[in-house]
């Protein structure tokens, strides 16, 4: 069977690279690994998080794990949020796509839906200041932004922040706040007009997570159970667009297959080599063209191994992330919101107001739902003082989640080595920020926690958990409108290629600040409907 | 074959002793965090959860901090309060957060991980409370802390 478009991944930027050529009657092959969970999620209620504390016998299979996976032992870098039913998000990545790193802990995933199945849902779009280095315009991706909204359903407000969102004409009304940031907000709206002046802006996040019913799906029902389970259907995994995908015809889901190469004919056609995991044989599949977007380092690992680039270095970007837990003076003592949702409360835009403007994003949490022992663990304190102090401290605790925007540098790149003796190739990721960086961004972030200072926060420790742990990485075939090799051109076309497309963060030539989930999927609809004309 | 069905013996004995210990040791875990007796499934829960995550060979300096609380039971919270400053992740930490995380998973414990209301003269209170007792337990852990790494 020749397909017209194979895609190869099946997560946030596969399947909006699809949906388009799904829409417009084309034969499409999503080509996927597809690991689910089998274990956990059949034992997880449909009941409130407090409720569940209170009843379930059975919580500690899902809250630990059978095998006690959900207990941290020693530092842990990267992933705390992926509990026992969001494991098999990384299961086999590491065994079977190796990656080595001194300096830089990457997560990869081979589960359907990809690292968008424990997403945190956060939709910002960037505006035109952050694509001022892309070679594509706001005024490009704005009707895809629309598009990609529509299919996912987002929701927001048209608050302080909506000069840095841009307007989204289909939003959903924003998710109800909780208590913790209902009382931060307040105070923001108190002093609104001093810190705005200094650069600080606070309004409800863009989430791809319902608060009205939509497309079959949610609203969100408040349980506080997003880290374990998608019962309501709220936050938008692309599971649940391959499953509107499925019902057409024309489109062909296949699994278990970890795709490795592929290989351009003289006539323009493209063969993809992968392997079937239930038989262990090698199979090609054929298309037309082919849409790339298995996650970037996925996606880095097939490019370079079909163009036998060994040994050559890519760029890399990621956005560095630090979190600060904080104490919210303004709830000390209140009880917390028995009905809750489990993402973002809130999100800051702070602008410092130097040439070059580094904006940076930050996102206010709320702790409950991840367990107190996780925090006690962090604590300097006996742990039966850590015990009492959590129990004291958890209402008013909110978590400040720091993103600062990153631009390729030659202490950044990734290398593809061959494997030997039948072993798989590994890619190298090499990361590192200059000390000039490092330090411009420990200002900004002193900066930003002198206006929480006045909303009556506490900042109590910066947890700097290391490089990658943002997930946010791009930038290794970045899109120009220079012909250089290993780059991409404008719409997504490999250069030195006639059929192979790149939908995903690889092609971004740097990451601003704001999460970049929400821009990879409108890119991804872009390219996805610029190969509808193409194939057509 | 004599030797065999002995060294098969030896392997059970061991495996009979190691339980027991376990056992103590949830009990004293249990009774140091929240003044509580553990059930029985909790018990085996944390049997279990020590032969999955602690079957590896244990550093001599863990070992011997473990036996000296065998030995000394009072010796656990100033010795986890030490430790919590100079070896975080040590196995004695990690036993006692294993223990938390299947206690804070358990219904009947529940309430001792849940927020209650509270003002906040009765927040400095409490948090002077634990910073007080928490300086005492770690002033004293200091002075155990070498004596038990070099028990044997």
């Amino acid at each position: 069977m020749i397909h017209d478009v194979l895609v190869v991944g099946s997560g946030a930027s596969a399947v909006n690279a699809a949906n388009p050529l799904v829409e417009a009657g084309l034969k499409v092959g999503m080509l996927d690994f597809g690991n689910e969970d089998q274990v956990y999620s059949p034992l997880i209620p449909n009941a409130s998080f407090t409720q569940i504390r209170k009843v379930d016998s059975q919580q500690h299979r899902y809250f630990l794990g059978d095998r006690f996976e959900g207990i941290p032992l020693g530092s842990v870098r990267v992933g705390s949020q992926l509990t026992p039913p969001r494991q098999y998000i990384t299961k086999d990545a590491q065994e079977l796509m190796p990656i080595e790193s001194q300096t830089f802990s990457p997560m990869e995933s081979l589960a359907v839906g990809g690292l968008a199945s424990g997403w945190g849902a956060g939709a910002a779009a960037f505006d035109a200041v952050d694509l001022k280095d892309f070679p594509i315009t706001l005024e490009d991706l704005t009707p895809h932004y629309e598009k990609v909204a529509e299919r996912i359903g987002v929701s927001g407000e048209r608050d302080d922040l909506l000069p840095f969102y841009g307007e989204c004409k289909v939003m959903l009304p924003p998710l109800r706040n909780d208590r913790n940031a209902m009382a931060i907000l307040d105070h923001y709206r108190r002093h609104r007009a001093k810190l705005n002046a200094a650069g600080f802006y606070m309004g409800q996040p863009r989430l791809a997570a319902l608060s009205q019913p939509y497309r079959g799906r949610g609203p969100d029902s408040y349980l506080d159970m997003s880290f374990w389970g998608d019962a309501d259907k709220s936050i938008w995994r692309p599971r649940y667009t391959i499953k509107e995908l499925q019902s057409y015809q024309n489109f062909t889901y296949c699994r278990p297959f970890l795709a490795f190469a592929f290989k351009e004919s003289s006539d323009g056609s493209v063969e993809v080599f992968s392997k079937n995991m239930e038989t262990g044989r090698e199979e090609s599949h054929q298309a037309r063209k082919l849409v790339l977007a298995a996650g970037i380092l996925g996606t880095t690992r097939i490019a370079l191994r079909s163009l036998n680039k060994y040994g050559v270095k890519v760029p890399f970007v990621c956005n560095p992330y630090i979190y600060i837990p904080m104490l919210n003076l303004s709830v000390l003592g209140q009880l917390p919101s028995e009905q809750k949702h489990s993402l973002g409360q809130l999100c800051v835009i702070y602008d410092p107001k130097e040439p070059g403007r580094a904006l940076i994003h930050a996102h206010v949490h709320s702790y409950r739902s991840l367990l107190n022992f996780k925090v006690i663990k962090e604590m300097p304190l006996p742990y039966r003082e850590g015990i009492r102090v959590m129990k004291v401290l958890v209402p008013s605790l909110a978590i400040l989640a720091i993103d600062h925007e990153d631009r390729p540098s030659p202490d950044k790149y990734c290398i593809l080595h061959q494997g030997k003796s039948g072993r798989p190739d590994r890619l190298e990721v090499v990361y590192s920020l200059s000390d000039t960086v490092k330090r411009e961004q420990q200002r900004h972030e002193k900066a930003l926690v002198r206006h929480f200072l006045r909303l009556r926060c506490i900042p109590l420790k910066t947890v700097r958990p290391g490089y990658g742990s943002s997930l946010h990485y791009a930038g290794t075939f970045p899109m120009s409108r220079e012909k250089r090799e290993l780059t991409v051109d404008t719409d997504g076309l490999l250069r030195g290629t006639r059929s192979v497309y790149l939908a995903d963060s690889s092609v971004f030539p740097y990451l601003p600040a704001k999460g970049m989930t929400f821009t990879m999927m409108a890119n991804a609809n872009r390219i996805g409907e610029h190969l509808v004309k193409e194939v057509k | 074959m004599d030797d065999s069905i002995e060294a098969c013996d030896t392997v059970k004995r061991n495996a009979n002793q190691n339980t027991v210990a376990l056992i103590n040791e949830c009990h004293k875990i249990t009774r140091y965090l929240l003044s509580q007796e553990p059930p029985q499934d909790l018990i085996q829960r944390y049997i279990e959860a020590n032969s999955i995550l602690f079957a590896g060979e244990t550093p001599p300096s863990d070992r011997a901090i473990l036996s000296f609380i065998h030995r000394n039971p009072w010796s656990l919270p100033y010795l986890d309060a030490a430790s919590a400053l100079f070896r975080p992740n040590s196995l004695l930490r990690n036993k006692i957060l294993v223990m938390i995380a299947i206690l804070e998973a358990t219904p009947q414990f529940a309430e001792a991980f849940t927020p209650e209301p509270f003002s906040v003269p009765q927040f400095l209170w409490r948090m002077a409370g634990y910073g007080i007792s928490s300086v005492l337990k770690f002033s004293i852990g200091v002075f155990i802390y070498p004596y038990a790494v070099n028990a044997r």
